[in-house]
């Protein structure tokens, strides 16, 4: 039987690996609110403001972004490649802000509640884990 | 919503392939009595359509994220497999046993399965956004 430190190691990559998932999105929409990105600069927005801890492949973000375009959350335009053929630039579209903005005043702002605050900050006395 | 796929062209171009080696085998099968041959050949028919719109099924939900129960695929193999079997009978070489009333009536049966799927697809459709699945846009 595994002890409970493995255990709790793999818990909690577990959750994160769930959790990753559905950041993505996030991440996507924050990267485009930064300005347009071509999708190498969409990842490395992503990986270097998520300190590594969301690394995602190319494939997953070009399939991400045609359905946010199907869905008019976001567009592109052609635009000159470095030396080689032109890339597409994605933008967030103005209903993609607007359902940005409510998607972070709805589920992401309720972490900055000082009692969630308090409570996300709060540490357990430490006890070792066997 | 790009309808008409790289994927679905490739499906249209290899069933039609398919469907007309399969009708010339299968009036050689019928003339020459090799009806083992013609029980194999059928199953390698079936077999090649199931994996062909497996495989390129896939990879056109990957590349084309709306969603369509796979309707487009069927409607396709039934328009491509009328099309040769008609074209076999009037234009090619069957045997005087096949009848034009046989792919009638398979048309006519495998109709009703393609109203059934659009009936389904139709009722499906309400738990999609802009041809998505809800549950796969985000």
């Amino acid at each position: 039987m595994k002890n409970k430190k493995e255990l709790s190691e793999q818990l909690l990559e577990a959750w994160e690996e769930t959790h990753k998932k559905g950041q993505l999105t996030l991440w996507i929409f924050l990267a485009l609110r930064d300005g347009p990105k071509y999708v190498s600069e969409i990842k490395a927005f992503i990986e270097s403001n998520t300190s590594q801890t969301i690394i995602c492949e190319e494939q997953s973000l070009y399939r991400a972004l045609r359905k946010f375009q199907q869905v008019e959350m976001t567009g592109y335009n052609p635009g000159k490649g470095d030396g080689g053929p032109d890339r597409k630039y994605y933008f967030i579209t103005p209903m993609g802000e607007d359902i940005l903005d409510r998607f972070i005043e709805r589920n992401i702002k309720l972490f900055f509640i000082p009692e969630i605050t308090t409570l996300m900050n709060r540490k357990q006395p430490n006890k070792p884990l066997s | 919503m790009k309808i008409l796929t790289k994927q679905l062209i490739i499906f249209a171009l290899l069933i039609a392939v398919y469907t007309l080696i399969f009708r010339a085998g299968l009036s050689y099968c019928i003339g020459h009595h090799v009806w083992i041959l013609l029980g194999a050949s059928s199953l390698i028919y079936s077999g090649l359509i199931f994996f062909t719109a497996f495989f390129l099924g896939k990879s056109d939900a990957q590349q084309n994220p709306f969603f369509d129960l796979g309707l487009r695929f069927h409607i396709t193999s039934y328009l491509i497999w009328g099309a040769v079997s008609f074209g076999w009978f009037y234009l090619g070489n069957p045997h005087k046993y096949e009848h034009v009333e046989d792919i009638l009536q398979v048309l006519i049966f495998w109709g009703f399965i393609i109203i059934l799927h659009t009936v389904i697809f139709l009722y499906t459709r309400k738990d999609t956004i802009r041809g998505i699945r809800k549950d796969e846009i985000f």
